[in-house]
């Protein structure tokens, strides 16, 4: 598999420029819908007959012409991107295939890991064949039993809904408080100063030492962990409106009360867009801490919620259980960074883009 | 007629890291209505801290400025000015940006941008209304840049090395816009530039400025009837004679201003 990886990783260099501008001429690139044929089309200048794929496709389907420009005609939606430049469907519409192909290298690698470790805990004979001992590590379909039976049963929605409602609203309203103490503090310059030792000092203590004392004020409920949230959420937000306040030129502002920008003016046509990089460096980073803080109130005492769970269920030596709890944490923290990143791209639209784009080479599609 | 803007007396001190640095030293001077001045004087003698003193964004330490006999008391809007770099807004498109000082003054949309699109294409920025600033290249922005001063009709424009970054042939370009320009509209403008060619090529009257502490060294009426060809104007009588005296003057004030920075004397 890596070793596939490193191969199309070098061709793709070579044949990157042909690739280019048949992206021009398509314009957009699409997936492939279903049930339509795809002829792929391998780019000149790359030393195809190596590639295996090639005979595999050619076996199963019997067509295969040979030559320097070499046509497969495939119904094999993994094997018509996975392998070549570009793809044109019998509707004649051209694919160009480097997202696809690296959509489907992530996929083999998702199934390829899944796959592994299910095969891992089957057992041969008396003993683990690999000695994986699924009571300890689970397998996936354990954990897909059990993620039917708890929806079957309704905890998993209840469970995971606690959890969002919690980390959304410790969330929201974290930021909130944050974004506007920044933005008071920014204007108040002798009150930040006083503050900022203060500040620095109650930041510091770590949020697990502070849950204790909170659920005594504020109960076992789902208030607990709200405040747990919002106390990880402000801080962060908070510093970042801040300094994105403090550092903007102050040229910018003089500018506008040249042009005739009033104060009120000045701060929402100037400094808050101008800072809108840094707060939302500071809204993107919030996310996992808001469910951290939720967590974090769970574990302590709670009765319901997917820290509650992971935890109920480990109790219980229930290691498919603790696997599907995280699955399900891992899908709300996927879903709340997309949704952060969206409100990024479109409030900072107007970056270059290359700046943009190195900073979607992190996102997850 | 009285003089538009009058300076009196200006004095101007800085006070950084424990050093007094005296920026501009008694300087008056008047300026009249509907005149192009310009402004040439060696790096750092004070040219920008005197028309930020004009436009109220720095504090005279003395003197008095006067705007069609008002004292002037900080912000003025009805004097325009163009920085020394552009300063568009990154996150707006060109024609926001354009548009801006008229979004201030609470113009409609659509208003404000027929008004700006017309600059726009006057300057040859037609097509690039809905571009980023990034998206532009540096003689765009400073179109740009100039275009959003003239959009709400400032009395007094004043311009800060605006063609300061820009290659010979884009400047002589947009000079020759500038004048064409000016002519239609008739503000009083005060320019600022390194370049004494330019200077002459512009102006109604040349002021010279002497090393820091900053004040006047010379001011010279340019007599070259006016329209203008900046493109050819340099190859006159009249335009030489100008050059010649006023460079013997700025050499002077430039190699003053070279030998006070090598012996590293600050004040
Ligand atoms: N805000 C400030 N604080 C301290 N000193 C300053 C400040 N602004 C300007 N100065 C000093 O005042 C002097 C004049 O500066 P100014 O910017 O007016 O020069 P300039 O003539 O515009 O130069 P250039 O042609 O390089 O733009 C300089 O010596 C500079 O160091
Ligand atoms: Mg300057």
């Amino acid at each position: 598999m890596v070793d596939m990886i490193d191969k199309e990783a070098s061709e793709d260099k070579g044949s990157s420029e042909p690739e280019q501008s048949a992206q021009e001429a398509t314009g957009r690139v699409r997936l492939p819908k279903l049930g339509e044929i795809l002829l792929t089309i391998p780019l000149p200048g790359v030393p195809q007959l190596w590639r295996g794929d090639y005979l595999i496709g050619a076996l199963l389907l019997g067509l295969t012409a040979a030559g320097y420009m070499m046509c497969s005609v495939t119904g094999m939606f993994f094997h018509a991107i996975a392998f070549v430049d570009v793809s044109i469907t019998h509707t004649g519409r051209i694919i160009k295939n480097s997202r696809l192909r690296m959509f489907a290298y992530r996929a083999s690698f998702a199934i390829g890991f899944l796959a592994m470790w299910e095969l891992s805990a089957w057992e041969l004979g008396p003993k683990q064949w690999l000695c994986v001992d699924p009571f300890w590590f689970g397998s996936p379909l354990r954990v897909m039993d059990y993620m039917v039976e708890i929806t079957l049963s309704g905890s998993l929605f209840v469970d995971t809904w606690t959890t969002m409602y919690e980390a959304f609203l410790g969330y929201v309203l974290g930021a909130a408080l944050g974004i506007a103490l920044g933005f008071i503090l920014a204007r108040l310059e002798t009150l930040a100063e006083i503050l900022d030792p203060f500040i620095v000092a109650v930041n510091g203590i770590p949020r697990v030492a502070m849950a204790p004392i909170l659920i005594i004020w504020f109960g076992i409920g789902v208030e607990s962990k709200i405040v747990l949230a919002v106390s990880l959420v402000l801080f962060l937000t908070f510093m970042n409106t801040y300094s994105g306040l403090r550092g903007v030129d102050p040229n910018l502002k003089n500018l506008a009360q040249v042009m005739g920008a009033n104060e009120m003016q000045v701060l929402w046509k100037v400094t808050l867009p101008a800072a809108m990089p840094w707060i939302l460096t500071g809204l993107k980073i919030g996310v996992p801490f808001a469910i951290i803080g939720a967590i974090l109130g769970e574990f302590m005492a709670a009765s319901k919620g997917l820290g509650f769970m992971i935890q109920h269920t480990s109790n219980l030596f229930n290691i498919a259980g603790s696997f599907a709890g995280l699955i399900l944490l891992m899908f709300i923290v996927l879903i709340a960074n997309a949704a952060v990143n969206w409100l990024e791209r479109y409030l900072l639209r107007w970056r270059p883009k290359q700046q943009a784009a190195g900073e979607s080479a992190t996102d997850v599609y | 007629m009285p003089p538009i803007l009058s300076i009196k007396n200006l004095q101007k001190e800085f006070f950084s890291r424990g050093n007094r640095v005296l920026a501009v030293e008694d300087l008056s001077l008047d300026i009249e209505e509907g005149e192009f001045l310009t402004i040439v004087g060696p790096s750092g003698c004070g040219k920008s801290t005197l028309l930020n003193c004009i436009i109220g964004l720095v504090h005279p330490t003395s003197g008095v400025i006067t705007y069609k006999d008002r004292k002037l008391h900080g912000i003025n809007t009805d004097i325009g000015y163009v920085p020394q770099s552009d300063y568009l807004y990154q996150w707006r498109t060109l024609i926001n940006n354009v548009a801006f000082p008229l979004e201030m003054r609470g113009v409609d949309q659509k208003t404000r941008h027929d008004k700006a699109r017309e600059l726009i294409q006057r300057v040859g920025l037609a097509g690039f209304e809905d571009h980023y600033p990034h998206e532009l290249s540096g003689g765009m922005r400073q179109r740009a840049n100039i275009i959003r001063t003239l959009i709400y009709d400032p009395e007094v424009i004043l311009m800060d090395e605006p063609f300061g970054p820009l290659d010979a042939q884009t400047r002589i370009i947009l000079q020759d816009q500038l004048l064409k320009l000016w002519r239609e509209a008739r503000k009083t403008v005060i320019f600022i530039t390194h370049d004494l060619v330019e200077a002459i090529a512009l102006a109604d009257r040349v002021v010279v400025m002497t090393s820091r502490p900053g004040n006047l060294r010379s001011v010279a009426e340019v007599d070259i009837p006016r329209p203008r060809d900046v493109f050819t104007i340099h190859s006159q009588e009249a335009f030489r004679k100008t050059y010649d005296q006023l460079w013997q003057e700025l050499r002077e004030e430039v190699q003053r201003s070279e030998d006070w920075m090598k012996n590293g004397s600050a004040g």
